[in-house]
């Protein structure tokens, strides 16, 4: 049984969570509307190409059960070991930051 | 001659307590305290089983769940339950056992042919035999196998006995309640940890309840279960198998109650599995004892040496003639002399050229012994013994031959989450190969065999658990009991000579025998892996409890390697076979899974509602006052409300409030369409699609104040539109102010519908004025009736003029009463899923069926609704040159061409004249019958969509093997101007 | 015209009898209050103002000025027993009054009773009295409130409501129960 940190609720059972995809990928950036060349290839990406990392790796998870709030969670995927969680917001705000 | 007897006196049994039993329909007595293998062996023992391939006769061999023999069916028709040891099985009152694998009798097996055909049926055989060259061969020959070759056989009855499933936390947990299990118990709860000691067995105790009653070793056992039994802060769990380790320290317990004889009309759960988080384990799983190749060593009468010092001192059953104890090793050592103490006849062959005086004082010994054969297909009567060279030594008589190979330390859960068990040389054991850091293990699991030795290491583990976890209490000191303590310091040998070249089993409950191993390694399979699916070698219910070791010492022999170059085997839960039923605890029947019902369920079961489940959901189907069966009552509902008016449940749908200074551009990046502009008080049709650009959902959308709006979506999709939001918002853009919260379960809706709808709502709240100029198309209303919110949102879903009625849950079904009488005179009616979901196929709008998660934007028809100056999300990936492919498929209308005949969803599409072959050209989503065009009507998504318009299709059925002919037209069937809304 | 109806109506029948009591505690409240993004120091000093001191962690519920604070995220409260007004530029407000259904389970076996369904930690040294956790049972997701020494309250989703109690009174059954 996996048990997530979630940072507001604690340390829970991953059967209360659901699971949102590689954390690690950036979304391409949203706006003005562009369909081709550059765009269309870093959607591309984000939509059909992963890595399958051997080690740690982060990813989304929502606590559905729980508070509903998202969280990044860095994980071992050889060892199954959990490492990390930050507030998926947090994360995507310290991202955003230069 | 039988080969065991019950003793007058002495064990563990409640003499006072018979049980009456049946094996095979022939009722047996017992005591209390027996367990079925017990009994059986107080009556005589000799052959309860027949092997697997060979079928030959087999005895009880252990007293614990490694059994490999003594399997049972136990129950019969809903109740039964296949290969149980009767080991672990507990004798019971009534209890009803069969013997397995033994046609007509396990005493006379016809299958016992098979003996004579053994060549044939050496490692590989299937492989060989049956999988070709013929493709089919498997096919042909497989039923006929698994006839010969099976085991028990489960019961295809539903089980009436309850199952139940359970979380539980503790600081520290101890696996097993041998002397160091109750020591490391002992010492992390005097610390003041909170404690589950969990034990398999019956009793608490392990190797001490191997000593008898009222001895020093039985009361030290007796003081520390009353110590730990009077503290608060330990729970003892017997009866209860740790069958696995798993993530984050998680564990799997699973707990016997069979002797409560729990009754599931009262609850009572016959098996209990808990799922256990321990923040610390001590892992006290012991060890277990390994049995001797030599020729014809699975002959009954044939036993573990420390299984039959069990028999004899817990249930006092001990052979009724003379034993033979053949040992490589001091441990067995105990067992000679308990039988010695009892008074029974023993000698010991020890395979060792030399052996400590102390443990041979008193005992007839014959040192560098080997064992080359035994007499008795039905139980043992005598042994041959043979010096080290192979020259006859000495024949005895022996209705027992106690054997003991050394021991295997059992490490199944210390390697559950994937660390290798280490070879010890200086045990000659497979050790623990290394422990998370919250872990440890103390006693026989770790080689440590001498008494105090566990003790001492046990007492350790358990106060360094509790040390860990912060617990500072004093943990005291516990002394080990004074009794002569043997250990299992020995010599490996892996196999006795067998110069007459009899069969020598390693796997007895697969018939795995040295042979088949050699066999493997001259045909190349010798890699751990490779021998073990080769042979089938640990693949029985015992999972090769007591095979694995000297099947690969000798495969490691043959390969002239050492052992841990030979590696072993995967260890994976569970240690011991676990009903699927444990695990699925009370989710069953009623209970499989929740269901989700509307506010106006209540009301609908009273009146006529008929229920369809729809995901989670139990959706009201149709109504019975418009028909018996839905083919018929929604007919009759669809003609209500395009000829009157009705009214339907839509409660079911995803309800979602949006809030936030930032919610229109929010709303405007989710949806393809523009949604910042929305005026207050309006509603708007939106479509979201994914970033693939494949529609993940439609649904309507109202302005309620500058910064509030209503979402709703359909209600298949309405948890993932909730989820996919929240994620936008907390990964993508967490700049936004906007505030997203389901209100599914707080708001109920009605639709009323039908060109009198204005009418009956005009009914149902006299005076308010409802006309276009008040609530125009896509307008809404927010007001309250004696203070209980009303939100009435002028929108359509089934073409005709009409309302959504939302009001808060617990008023609902008040709000739909009333609707109900004050537009009684008008004749409204209610109406179901059924006339909803064909009213809207009629009209053209697609809903889930449609919405396939393979179809686009452009594919259901819908491109131009996108905006086309902004970004929205799937925007980008929506104009992916195969996407927008003009033979690409898409939305189309059909009409039935053939009378009589009948469309049906799922059909594949072809153009006329194409030869009916593969995937087709398209494909039917939903279907019904048109009260409007008064024929079937279908949408499909058909390649090249409405450039097809006017033509005639196939439409071809393969499961039924039909096809009816269509025309595809436009999937707006009726009111194509949309006249109707806006009336 | 309007009287509130239960999820539960008309399900309700006395129980075998025993130890444990379940059943519904109706005529509450509830909203939820979230702070927007940025304004969440201004939100929650609008709410001192009108409830008095706010809980600082999640899992423990305070009690002030008539009304059960439970904060169940960042800046995220869940309110019981009266509204509050925050401005649109600091937070979101949303009743949910009639999006729970509560069920309470109260005896010795109460905290076991709900480890049959509920992933968490029962004992007094992780949940005591005060404590709530937002979790599921049955698949579905709830909220526990340890409001006695041996009394729970379970705020179930409506539309999960009755197929929740129907295991809550399955879950009863080896313990025995009755139902007030």
């Amino acid at each position: 049984m996996l048990r997530i940190p979630c940072p507001w609720c604690g340390e829970r059972d991953y059967n209360e969570f659901r699971y949102g995809g590689d954390a690690d990928k950036v979304r391409p950036p949203f706006g003005k509307p562009a369909v081709e060349g550059a765009d269309l290839k870093a959607w591309h990406d984000q939509v059909f190409v992963f890595d399958n990392p051997k080690g740690p790796h982060k990813e989304y998870w929502q606590h559905v059960q729980g508070c509903r709030h998202w969280l990044v969670l860095e994980r071992n995927t050889a060892t199954n070991q959990v490492l990390q969680a930050w507030p998926a917001r947090e994360f995507a705000l310290a991202r955003v930051k230069p | 001659m039988k080969g065991f007897k019950r003793l007058p006196s002495g064990g563990r049994i409640d003499r006072a307590k018979a049980i009456s039993f049946t094996l095979d329909g022939k009722a047996k007595q017992g005591f209390a305290g027996d367990t079925l293998a017990s009994a059986l062996l107080a009556g005589g023992g000799g052959v309860v089983g027949r092997s697997f391939k060979y079928h030959r006769p087999r005895g009880v061999m252990t007293a614990g769940p490694e059994e490999p023999n003594a399997l049972f069916t136990l129950g019969s028709g809903a109740t039964q339950e296949p290969n149980i040891p009767g080991t672990q099985a507990e004798l019971l009152e009534g209890l009803a056992a069969r013997t397995q694998n033994g046609w007509p009798s396990v005493g006379f097996d016809v299958m016992a042919i098979n003996q004579r055909f053994a060549k044939l049926l050496t490692a590989g055989f299937y492989y060989k035999t049956f999988m070709g060259p013929r493709k089919r061969s498997w096919m042909l020959y497989e039923p006929f196998i698994r006839k010969a070759a099976g085991l028990g056989e489960a019961s295809a009855d539903p089980d009436p006995a309850r199952y139940d499933t359970r979380r539980a936390f503790t600081e520290v947990l101890v696996v097993g309640s041998g002397p160091a299990g109750l020591a490391a118990a002992l010492a992390a709860a005097r610390a003041g940890a909170r404690v589950i000691l969990a034990e398999q067995d019956s009793d608490l105790g392990g190797s001490l309840l191997s000593e008898p009653v009222g001895s020093a070793g039985d009361a030290w056992r007796a003081t520390a279960i009353a110590e730990l039994a009077a503290l608060p802060q330990v729970t003892l769990m017997t009866r209860t198998t740790v069958q696995g380790l798993y993530d984050g320290n998680t564990l799997g317990l699973l707990e016997r109650r069979d002797h409560l004889s729990p009754d599931p009309a009262k609850g009572q759960a016959r098996q209990v599995f808990t799922t256990l988080t321990a923040q610390r384990i001590v892992f006290a799983t012991g060890a277990i004892e390994r049995p001797l190749v030599f020729a014809d060593n699975d002959r009954p009468g044939v036993m573990l040496a420390s299984s039959a010092l069990a028999y004899l001192q817990r249930y006092a059953v001990a052979p009724s003639g003379p034993a033979l104890v053949v040992t490589n090793n001091d441990s067995a050592y105990r067992t000679a002399h308990a039988f010695k103490a009892a008074g029974l006849q023993v000698v010991v062959a020890d395979t060792r050229a030399t052996v400590d005086a102390a443990l041979t004082a008193g005992l007839e010994v014959e040192t560098a012994a080997r064992l080359v054969g035994v007499s008795g297909a039905h139980g043992v009567t005598a042994a041959r013994l043979a010096r080290a060279d192979g020259s006859f030594l000495r024949a005895l008589p022996s209705t027992l031959v106690a054997v003991s190979g050394g021991w295997s330390p059992a490490v199944h859960l210390t390697s559950h989450t994937g660390i290798k068990p280490r070879w010890d040389a200086a045990t000659a054991c497979f050790l623990p190969g290394g422990f998370a850091a919250t872990h440890a293990a103390c006693g026989a699991v770790m080689g440590q065999f001498a008494l105090g030795q566990a003790i001492a290491a046990g007492f350790t583990a358990g106060r360094d658990a509790a040390a860990a976890l912060g617990h500072a209490g004093n943990s005291g000191a516990l002394a080990a009991p004074d009794i002569q303590s043997f250990g299992a310091a020995g010599e490996p040998l892996w196999r006795m000579p067998n110069p007459r070249h009899r069969k020598a089993f390693l796997d007895f409950q697969n018939d795995v025998s040295d042979k088949d191993v050699a066999q493997a390694f001259d045909e190349g399979y010798r890699s751990v892996e490779h021998l073990k699916r080769y042979t089938t070698l640990g693949m029985g219910t015992d999972q090769g409890k007591t095979s694995n070791i000297n099947a690969l010492a000798i495969m490691a022999g043959l390969r002239d390697v050492t052992i841990p170059e030979a590696g072993t085997t995967t260890f994976r839960p569970p240690y011991t076979p676990t009903a699927i039923g444990a695990l699925a605890g009370r989710a069953v029947g009623k209970h499989f899974r929740p269901i989700r019902r509307s506010p106006l369920h209540q009301w609908q079961e009273a009146n006529g509602g008929v229920f369809i489940e729809a995901g989670p959901w139990l959706r009201c189907w149709y109504y019975t006052w418009a028909g018996d069966s839905a083919a018929s009552a929604y007919i009759k509902e669809m003609e209500l409300v395009r000829r009157n008016v009705g009214v339907s449940d839509v409660s079911y749908l995803g309800k979602i409030d949006v809030q936030g200074p930032d919610a229109p551009e929010f709303l405007n990046r989710v949806y393809v369409n523009g949604f910042a502009k929305l005026p207050v008080g309006k509603a708007r049709y939106g479509v979201m699609l994914n970033d693939d650009a494949v529609a993940l959902d439609d649904g309507t959308t109202t302005r309620l104040s500058e910064n509030r709006f209503f979402m709703t979506t359909t209600t298949a999709q309405a948890g993932e539109v909730m989820s996919w939001l929240e994620f936008l918002l907390e990964t993508a853009w967490p700049e936004l102010r906007v505030q997203v919260t389901s209100i599914t379960d707080a708001w109920g809706g009605m639709a009323v519908s039908g060109p009198n709808a204005r009418k009956a709502l005009e009914l149902t709240f006299p005076g308010r004025d409802l006309s276009s100029a008040a609530l125009p198309y896509m307008g809404v209303l927010e007001f309250a009736v004696e203070g209980v919110p009303i939100r009435l949102i002028r929108l359509s879903f089934s073409g005709e003029l009409a309302y959504e009625v939302y009001t808060p849950a617990d008023y609902t079904q008040d709000l739909w009463e009333h609707l109900l009488a004050a537009a009684a005179p008008l004749g409204i009616k209610p109406y179901g899923l059924e006339a909803l979901a064909s009213l809207r196929i009629e009209k053209g709008h697609v809903a889930g069926l449609d919405l396939d998660h393979r179809n686009t934007l452009d594919d259901i028809g819908l491109g131009k609704m996108a905006g086309k100056e902004k970004d929205y999300i799937g925007r980008a990936m929506r104009f992916r040159p195969k996407l927008q492919a003009p033979e690409r498929w898409s939305l189309v209308g059909l009409e039935l061409l053939d009378a009589g005949q009948k469309l049906r969803g799922g059909s594949i599409l072809f153009p006329q004249g194409a030869e009916l072959k593969g995937h087709g050209h398209g494909w039917i989503t939903s279907v019904t019958w048109s009260i409007e065009l008064n024929k079937y009507i279908a949408l499909a998504l058909y390649d090249g969509g409405l450039k097809h318009a006017g033509e005639e299709i196939v439409c071809a059925y393969p499961l039924l093997n039909e096809t009816v002919r269509a025309k595809v037209v436009s999937p707006h069937f009726i009111d194509q101007e949309g006249k109707r809304l806006h009336v | 015209m309007f009287e509130r109806r239960s999820a539960l109506a008309g399900a309700l029948h006395a129980g075998p009898g025993g130890p444990l009591t379940i059943g519904e505690v109706r005529g509450w409240t509830l909203w939820q209050v979230t702070a927007q993004p940025g304004a969440e120091a201004a939100m929650m000093s609008s709410l001192v103002a009108q409830v008095g001191a706010l809980p600082d962690k999640v899992g423990l519920a305070t009690q002030g000025n008539g009304r059960t604070l439970m904060l169940v995220g960042p800046a995220q409260y869940l309110l019981s027993g009266g509204p509050v007004t925050v401005s649109d530029a600091e937070g979101a407000v949303v009743e949910l009054t009639h999006a729970r259904t509560r069920l309470y389970v109260e005896g010795p076996d109460a905290a076991e009773v709900l480890s049959r369904g509920a992933p968490l930690d029962f004992h007094d040294s992780a949940f005591p009295l005060g404590a709530f956790a937002q979790t599921g049972i049955h698949h579905t997701p709830v909220l526990i409130y340890r409001v006695g020494a041996a009394r729970y309250e379970i705020d179930a989703l409506r539309t999960f409501a009755l197929t929740l109690w129907h295991w809550l009174e399955d879950a009863c059954l080896p313990f025995g129960f009755g139902v007030k």
